[in-house]
């Protein structure tokens, strides 16, 4: 396992990643998008971490990025659950009042 | 290099401040809540107490060089504090006695904190983290307010968070994994070798974060949305107070880059792009929150123009600052009259307000004038000195755009000042449901005529506040 | 200056291509905006090829993006575009619908071939490859309410595609080698991985240029419009993959075999596909054989290390097989055949094309002094020193061209007897309604080609081949005089025996070798079946995937619509508006011109206000979109301006 490889990988899931939250509607499924971006950028910080400079601001990188990523995704379930109760909507489209 | 905990004094009250008004509202019952309030403020009273004797030191770094405590901070500190402190007030009238009011006021201190940290990051890590400390608790409090319109808004502010706080740490981490380092002290000299398409993605993905939090383009789709669907004090908050600490974030990392790649270029673009959509945008709006919303983005616009000339004009930071304040205070003085007001949900309601409401009548004429940058409020001279200073930078252009802008801006003030003089003939007479008649809510009066007052006195000092800021 | 011509010759039909293709509005100005283009972009072509810049922009770790012109590029690259403006003046006078997509495709595809013909580096060249291979399927599927047509296009993609993948496997065997991503240096890599690289190479560039094993996909290809047959099958797609094996050659030759199998895989190809063409009854699949047979020539030449024979062979080539093809084009438009049986006497009907073609048919069987003969004796020669068996080959598949081009001029110069004039007139309208006209702007270019055909030889003759040769940094390989007079001679023999007593048409020939059958059941069935128990398996996925994908671009052509219709429409209509309403105001009354003024603007203001508005929508994947594109842009701005 290179460098290369690693960022290849990560580039690779951030694209894909990246599809799925333009491309999808369904809220959960957008954060699902957006939950592979993540880990593409967890996935080629550890890499740049591992490869390139070990020394700790890489590994407090890794942290901050894990814990953003927890504290998002919880977050993100409860605006879901929340859009749902007072809009009984699960999809970005079901929401567009506020526009123009 | 040395930690110096001390000189965080002012951010560490806030976040204790924060945890405290939120333990202390758990013990207590609804109709005690204030008490919690009161801690709030205590605590942010305190932290513009505390910046204020920081503010007469020098320039110091905390942390080993990952926190810059010099003026910027020292400014944003008193502006996000005080700015909190007036959504604070707002808020007596919005939620007392409701449901989540500790829980709302915790949220406040944590986002603001966040705010400060941005504007003292010296170290891309930090800048993360201060990110995120400000958007998590943005997404709860737009939220807060259970209505349909709210949770659209939440739903649409976190994930375009999200997205934006993803391509933030990844551009964190491409400029980390091309440089080994996320220091600013470090980064110029590593940067000045690197490859410079991966040092453009990188620094478009910390900027395209910081943008979002200032709410300029392309970040700015969740401003007007917010400020119509979250509360009125939230709305109030949300456009002003993190836009203090992403702005200087901004100014901190265009002035550490080095000169490679042409970053001016990109901020005038995106700063003329700000503020010509959202004056534009705002032109046909009927409802003066999203109003508001949409000249606080053209407002980031006009911040972006000190920045965009960062380390070219002597004068660039004393007028980011100067506007900073300026316009906080007339943003929120514009957002008090709107909560003072809340039944008035369309600007054909505000018809008739000079008659019935002389005051809060006044206070809106002179915020709004005030923001479209009419003499002798404070964003005149605001306006006057970044524009001076884009064109001391080189970038004339952008003076003039600035200046072409504010021209534009005219018009849709007036489309909200006009119906406030209405006279009776040609007024329509107000629905009972638009509640005209009803008495305004009495603290959000006082801080709106309180606040229109200050942007006024601002900008009579404004020569004497431009001297502080440059002397110290 | 010059370093912005090379950008401006490549980026030009880009952009311009871009626009037209994208919007079909501009239906009007098409052919005009595009001839003109055209026109710029082979001016700079020249430009570039005597002023020789090259430019560089940095675009991954260890490697640039490079594109730049050398000697060989000098000549490829404004074949190119010559070929492209003479092949888009025919267009303007043959296609009649949906003009500005056709233009627009063509042009990307000439810029791809310009990019193609001018990349240094392995990143630059796999861009252009994608971008070239993308657009012969779009072209080649240009009519695609058409299902076999689609089809057609599909089988050129697929099967181009997967030979492209032997591009990729070069350059990381060129990374892993460790010789670095310029095509210079592909040369000095490690043995082991340098074997690699000419391998992957190698397929590439036999799968575009259309040689054995992949020859099929050429006539498949047929199906699409004539003009397109005349410049991807002369001198762009087809003959990029004759490129890329010149321009690699020093690679070839580092490795020792990878050189030995380029020329016999040419000579085979020269060879085998001679025959096939010789078989043929359809115009256009004789002359797709025969682009085939004629690249197996500039393939034999990169093996046998005359790069500049196989340069010249190649120009030579791209201006005889655009000719002919325009030719049977302009054909097929007039008669609605492109049969052999319905063209008898073709060429005294219309005499203009007839001519042309006669002699672009003379130069590919190689009578002297036409171009192909004597660009093909310097590949022969260079042949010769290498191997006997590899010149007998060469000499045979020579005469196998002389009789295929011998059989089209038969058909098209000969008498039809009384009895048999039904017959052939009953293959008339066979395919589609002719028009039973060639018209002006159809017979110009097919004079220049003539022109080409007849004497783009010089390149290989004294004392113009040394030239080159020296230019291309070789040893010049001059042919003997008795090799020059037995081509000739072999050339008139077998034109004379063709004329006399007609060709064989084996049928195992005709069917292209039964090739195409083969791939269908070794590659494209199994694939297909495959494909099935994947689709069984997991049809959510495919499914989703796909409507994703159509999603996305429609709600992308959607927002172009929108951006369209919107902005572009308020733009104008607000301009005219206002304008109108301030001339009246101005006319009506003086006293008020200020008040007049300040209504105007605020008009203008309300109207911006109403676009300003657009973008927010109010659909979150939109904003994502926008987003998205503005940050992407963003960084284009970071890198392009400095």
């Amino acid at each position: 396992m290179t460098l290369e490889a690693t960022l290849l990988i990560a580039a690779a899931i951030f694209s894909v990643g990246l599809y799925g939250a333009i491309s999808q509607q369904v809220v959960v499924m957008v954060m699902m998008g957006l939950e592979l971006m993540i880990n593409a950028v967890i996935l080629a910080a550890a890499g740049f971490w591992w490869f390139l400079a070990p020394h700790p601001t890489g590994q407090v990188l890794l942290l901050v990025i894990i814990a953003a990523m927890t504290v998002e995704m919880a977050m993100g379930f409860a605006v879901a659950t929340h859009l749902h109760r007072e809009r009984h909507a699960d999809m970005t489209d079901m929401a567009t009042d506020l526009s123009g | 290099m040395a930690m110096r905990p001390l000189l965080l004094l002012p951010e560490m009250l806030l976040f204790v401040g924060g945890l405290a008004a939120l333990i202390s509202g758990s013990f207590l019952p609804r109709e005690r809540q204030w008490v919690s309030r009161l801690v709030a403020a205590a605590a942010l009273v305190a932290c513009v107490v505390a910046a204020m004797i920081g503010l007469t030191s020098t320039a110091q770094t905390a942390f080993e060089g990952t926190f810059s405590v010099d003026t910027p901070t020292g400014v944003a500190r008193i502006v996000a504090a005080v700015g909190t402190l007036i959504v604070l007030s707002l808020a007596v009238d919005e939620i007392t006695g409701s449901p989540r009011e500790s829980e709302t006021y915790a949220l406040l201190l944590f986002s603001t904190t966040g705010t400060l940290m941005l504007a003292g990051a010296d170290d891309l890590l930090v800048l993360a983290v201060g990110f995120l400390l400000t958007s998590i608790p943005l997404y709860g409090l737009i939220g807060l307010r259970r209505t349909p319109a709210g949770a659209e808004a939440a739903m649409k502010t976190y994930l375009l968070g999200a997205l934006f706080g993803i391509l933030l740490l990844s551009g964190v981490t491409v400029l980390y994994g091309i440089t080994g380092t996320t220091s600013y002290a470090a980064l110029p000299d590593l940067l000045i070798d690197a490859p410079t398409g991966a040092m453009a993605a990188g620094v478009i993905g910390v900027l395209a974060g910081l943008m979002f939090k200032a709410g300029a383009v392309p970040g700015h789709f969740w401003i007007p949305d917010a400020a119509q669907g979250a509360g009125g004090a939230v709305a109030a908050f949300l456009t002003t107070v993190p836009k203090i600490g992403a702005v200087i974030a901004t100014y901190r990392l265009v002035d550490m880059l080095p000169g490679t790649l042409n970053w001016p270029l990109l901020i005038a673009i995106l700063a003329v792009a700000s503020m010509t959509l959202g004056n534009l945008a705002a032109y046909w709006q009927t409802d003066p929150r999203r109003l508001l919303g949409w000249s606080t983005v053209s407002q980031v616009g006009y911040l972006l123009v000190p920045v965009a000339v960062a380390g070219r004009s002597d004068s660039a930071l004393p007028s980011l600052l100067l506007y900073v304040a300026g316009y906080t205070l007339t943003n929120l003085a514009a957002f008090s009259v709107t909560t003072a007001l809340p039944q008035r949900r369309t600007l054909e309601s505000y018809g008739r307000l000079a008659r019935a409401q002389p005051m809060l009548a006044a206070a809106l004429v002179i915020s709004l004038l005030g923001l479209v940058g009419t003499p002798p409020t404070i964003v005149f001279v605001g306006k006057l000195t970044i524009a001076s200073a884009a064109w001391d930078g080189g970038l004339a252009w952008l003076a003039v755009a600035v200046f072409a802008n504010t021209l534009i801006s005219l018009f849709y003030y007036l489309r909200w000042i006009v119906p406030v003089f209405k006279s009776d003939a040609d007024a329509s007479p107000p629905r009972a449901d638009e509640g005209a008649s009803s008495s305004p809510r009495p603290a959000s009066s006082v801080v709106a005529v309180v606040a229109a007052l200050g942007s006024l006195a601002m900008g009579i000092c404004a020569g004497l506040l431009l001297s502080l800021l440059t002397g110290t | 200056m010059t370093q912005a011509a090379l950008w401006l010759m490549v980026l030009l039909p880009a952009a311009v291509g871009g626009l037209l293709a994208l919007n079909p509005r501009v239906e009007r100005f098409a052919t005009i905006v595009s001839l003109t283009t055209a026109t710029a972009t082979a001016a700079l072509a020249i430009s570039v090829a005597i002023a020789r810049p090259s430019v560089s922009m940095p675009f991954m770790a260890g490697t640039d993006f490079a594109l730049g012109v050398d000697a060989l590029s000098a000549l490829i690259a404004p074949m190119v575009a010559v070929v492209t403006l003479l092949v888009l003046v025919f267009v303007a006078g043959e296609i009649r619908e949906s003009r500005a997509r056709f233009h627009g495709l063509m042009l990307l595809f000439a810029s791809a071939a310009l990019l193609t013909a001018t990349a240094q580096t392995l990143p630059a060249l796999l861009f252009a490859w994608e971008l070239m291979g993308a657009m012969s399927y779009a072209l080649i599927g240009f009519w695609w309410r058409d299902d076999h047509r689609v089809s057609a296009g599909l089988t050129a993609f697929v099967t181009t595609r997967t030979a492209d993948v032997g591009l990729y496997v070069a350059a990381a065997a060129a990374v892993a080698g460790g010789a670095g991503l310029a095509l210079t240096d592909l040369a000095e890599g490690s043995p082991g991985w340098r074997d690699v690289a000419a391998a992957g190479v190698l397929v590439a560039a036999l799968g575009k240029a259309a040689q054995l094993p992949f020859s099929f996909w050429l006539s498949r290809a047929m199906e699409g419009p004539s003009p397109v047959s005349a410049l991807l099958h002369s001198a762009a797609m087809v003959a990029m993959g004759g490129y890329l094996l010149l321009r690699t050659e020093p690679l070839l030759a580092a490795t020792g075999w990878a050189s030995t199998a380029t020329a016999w895989v040419g000579a085979i190809t020269a060879l085998v596909l001679g025959l096939v063409a010789v078989a043929q009854r359809d115009l256009k699949q004789l002359l797709a054989a025969s682009t085939s047979a004629q690249l197996g020539f500039v393939v034999l030449a990169a093996g046998v290390g005359s790069v500049a024979g196989g340069t010249a062979h190649l120009v030579a080539h791209a201006s005889v097989k655009a000719l002919l093809f325009l030719a049977a084009g302009a054909w097929l438009t007039a008669l609605g055949t492109k049969r052999l049986a319905g063209l008898y006497g073709v060429a005294r009907r219309w005499r203009l094309v007839g001519w042309s073609v006669t002699v672009g048919a003379l130069s590919l069987a190689g009578v002297a002094p036409l171009a192909l003969w004597a660009t093909k004796d310097a590949v022969l020669a260079a042949a010769l020193e290498e191997s006997l068996w590899l010149y007998a080959v060469g000499l045979l598949a020579a005469a196998l061209s002389a009789a295929y081009a011998g059989k089209i001029l038969v058909v098209i110069w000969r008498e039809v007897p009384q009895e048999g004039a039904t017959r052939v007139e009953q293959h008339l309208d066979e395919e589609q309604q002719g028009s039973r006209h060639v018209g002006v702007l159809e017979q110009a270019p097919l004079v220049v080609l003539t022109v080409g055909a007849a004497v783009l030889g010089l390149l290989a003759l004294p004392p113009m081949g040394g030239r080159l040769a020296s230019a291309l940094g070789e040893e010049a390989v001059d042919a003997t005089a008795a090799e020059w007079a037995v081509s000739a001679l072999i050339a008139l023999v077998v034109l004379a025996a063709v004329w006399r007593w007609g060709v064989p048409e084996p049928r195992w020939a005709r069917g292209w070798l039964g090739l195409d059958a083969a791939t269908r059941a070794v590659v494209v069935r199994p694939t297909l079946a495959l494909a099935a128990a994947l689709a069984r398996f997991d049809d959510r996925v495919l499914d989703r995937a796909v409507t994703g994908v159509a999603a996305a671009a429609l709600s992308a052509a959607k927002g172009a619509a929108v951006f369209d219709d919107g902005v572009l429409d308020a733009g104008v209509d607000a301009a005219s508006r206002a304008s109108l309403r301030a001339a009246d105001r101005a006319a009506r009354d003086d006293d008020r011109w200020i008040d007049g003024l300040v209504e105007a603007f605020a008009a203008h203001m309300r109207t911006l206000g109403q676009i300003a508005r657009r973008p927010q929508t109010g659909q979150l994947h939109q904003y994502y979109l926008q987003a998205i594109a503005v940050l992407a842009v963003g960084v284009l701005l970071l890198v392009m301006v400095r």
